[in-house]
């Protein structure tokens, strides 16, 4: 792994926001009820080094798929700002982010409802280069085929439909369609967590042979963390809007500072007796977004607080070495 | 320790158009008194389909047991009539589903649907049951229970609707409880929750726990004894030891191997090459055939039986003992 100051950034983000309004009806209001707002992702900072994979964990609604989708602007943020290579995309017009995304791809979820269902292996393949008007049909077929072969797939099989693929053959050719404008930064929304345990490590390994082969950059998104520990070199945690902890992968979990991430690394059920640690079983459940807790958004269930949770919320602070956390005990 | 339940060369399958094509195919593994099982394997090996079969659901989804018998206290289930199903059914067998937002009904209070499932196995008045409601909402874990009665299932979150679920399925202290895949919707704190709550149940009501699961990591932590399904076959049974520390069967290996490398920290995961054969498309001799390392001459013809090594461990492979002998 390289160090810090070797790398170069690629995207920035800096007090991303995303706010859904919430509208209560006419009866609702005879209620009493009143408009809120749910604060899915609140001032959200990080950046993304060039080469690198970063995570983003968490439980869900914890706002890490609102925060992969607004950097792309696939949903508008509602504040913030987003570099890419030094230019802020949120300004962009339209036209300027059809360029842009060139560069910026993702790959989603769920393989069976992310590809047309009516659209040939090929066709879906290749709509990127149609929409972004790249080569003549020809040259587009044979791209097509070079791609069907990088992520493992024949290209004989280009003119099926997605139905007659498995799983994980789907998540392949969404990973092809992703590539298909050679982009720069990929990020991969939950890509394996549909997957059988056999099958999500063929991917993870495509993953990682891509990544080294076109020089790619992650942003994964997952609440799996031992894919997670796998694949990424840096990890955020997040919880209720908020990123609670941020750094390197074995930094993160050989020291855990967050009672959160603690909580969370406990929780996971593993194999190995060495790993296995001391469970700390979090009581209560994640308060709803609508109407997060005062302070640190942590306090209800964090086993460790004290009184200055509940009143002031803590601010991402550097503890050495390129970790961050943000929390009062430290 | 006495059986509690025996599956016996359990064969399930459905009718097509050329005949009948077999899911399970000789199914067998017994559940003792107070113990945990855990049943572990891929999509599409038929874990979800022994659950059904146990509680007499493969009517419902257009399945016919082929063959084989499932003994519970010497009778056998697959013969049992409707009438009698409701005896066993939710009373002395039941089962809790892995989507808790589809398996209640959402037009019905929380209290209303335990008092339902109280009085349909008990005598009991409905003031009572609602009492008794109560206390099963106290025991796994609901707060301000009372206020909770009065609930619909979306006012509440993933993880209390499987709590509920959870309060129905012993709401008659089952003898066995079947979980299938009870966490797998939920995230990890609450999945820790829940299978907490379902190891320490099964100890203050000794019941028995049927556990299926895709997750090793889960059977590692709450099953006393495993057995691994692959393609419609049970290939290993062991302790969850014996399992852990020296597994057998090449495909609980690839499995483990695949597993246990995401934990470390390792440049490329295993993965076991190929993929599961679909029912219907299953070839002469061992299942595991193409994927195997170590298949050779009598792997592809033969099938290998299911057989005891090792005293309470069974396994089915020809080649177990080469393979026992390979360090993972």
């Amino acid at each position: 792994m390289q160090s810090l100051q070797k790398k170069e950034s690629l995207m920035e983000i800096k007090r991303l926001r995303k706010y859904y309004p919430i509208k209560k009806n006419f009866f609702q209001k005879l209620k009493g009820e009143k408009n809120g707002i749910i604060k899915a992702v609140d001032d959200v900072n990080f950046t993304i080094y060039r080469g690198e994979t970063l995570a983003l964990v968490g439980e869900s609604g914890c706002g890490k798929s609102t925060t992969g989708r607004s950097i792309l602007r696939l949903i508008e943020p509602t504040n913030g700002e987003v570099y890419f290579e030094g230019k802020n995309i949120l300004k962009y017009s339209e036209e300027e982010l059809k360029m842009a995304r060139r560069e910026m791809q993702i790959v989603f979820q769920d393989p069976h409802a992310s590809l047309h269902p009516r659209m040939t292996v090929e066709e879906i393949i290749m709509e990127p280069l149609t929409i972004h008007r790249i080569g003549k049909l020809s040259e587009r077929k044979k791209k097509v085929e070079e791609l069907m072969e990088t992520v493992g797939l024949s290209p004989k099989m280009k003119d099926r439909y997605p139905h007659e693929f498995s799983g994980g053959q789907r998540q392949r050719i969404g990973i092809a369609k992703a590539l298909a404008l050679n982009p720069k930064l990929v990020i991969c929304d939950e890509p394996v967590s549909a997957l059988d345990v056999s099958v999500q490590a063929q991917v993870i390994n495509l993953l990682k042979d891509l990544q080294q082969k076109y020089s790619l950059t992650y942003l994964f998104i997952s609440h799996d963390l031992s894919v997670v520990k796998h694949i990424s070199d840096r990890v955020g945690v997040m919880y209720l809007g908020k990123l609670v902890e941020i750094a390197h992968t074995s930094e993160l979990f050989e020291r855990p500072s967050h009672p959160y991430t603690q909580a969370l690394l406990s929780a996971r059920p593993v194999i190995n007796k060495e790993e296995r640690r001391e469970r700390i079983v979090l009581e209560g459940e994640l308060p709803s977004p609508l109407n997060p807790p005062r302070g640190c958004r942590f306090h209800t269930r964090c086993p460790f607080k004290i009184a200055k949770c509940e009143e002031e919320e803590p601010v991402m602070k550097d503890i050495g070495g390129g970790h961050y956390l943000a929390c009062h005990l430290n | 320790m006495s059986a509690l339940l025996d599956v016996r060369d359990l064969r399930v399958g459905y009718y097509n158009n050329e005949g009948i094509t077999e899911v399970l195919r000789g199914v067998n593994f017994s559940v003792r008194k107070g113990e945990s099982l855990g049943i572990v394997g891929e999509s599409g090996c038929g874990k979800s389909m022994t659950s059904m079969a146990i509680m007499g659901l493969l009517k419902n989804k257009g399945l016919v047991a082929f063959g084989g018998e499932i003994l519970w206290e010497g009778k056998n289930l697959l013969q049992l009539k409707k009438k009698d199903w409701r005896q066993l059914r939710g009373n002395k067998i039941s089962m809790i589903f892995q989507e808790p937002m589809t398996a209640l009904n959402p037009l019905l209070t929380i209290g209303r649907q335990i008092t339902e499932q109280i009085r349909a196995h008990q005598s009991v008045r409905k003031k009572e049951a609602e009492k008794l409601a109560v206390e099963l909402l106290q025991m796994v874990g609901i707060p301000s229970p009372e206020q909770r009665m009065r609930n619909y299932p979306h006012e509440m979150s993933g993880g209390m609707r499987q709590r509920v679920m959870i309060a129905m399925a012993i709401s008659c202290q089952p003898q066995l409880l079947i979980a299938d895949e009870p966490t797998t919707a939920l995230d990890v704190t609450i999945q820790a929750q829940i299978l907490e709550l379902l190891s320490s149940l099964r100890e203050k009501l000794n019941m028995s726990l049927i556990l299926i699961t895709h997750d090793l990591g889960v059977v590692a932590n709450h099953c006393q004894r495993v057995i691994v399904m692959y393609a419609g076959k049970v290939v290993e049974e062991a302790s969850k030891d014996e399992l852990f520390n020296n597994p057998i069967h090449p495909y609980t290996k690839g499995l483990l191997k695949s597993v246990t490398s995401l934990e470390k920290k390792v440049d490329r995961i295993y993965s076991i090459p190929g993929r599961v054969p679909l029912p219907g498309d299953i070839k002469e001799g061992c299942v595991f055939q193409d994927r195997c390392p170590l298949a050779e001459g009598r792997c592809y013809t033969q099938e290998p039986p299911f057989v005891h090594v090792e005293g309470a461990r069974k396994v089915s492979c020809w080649k177990y003992k080469e393979s026992s002998e390979e360090v993972l």
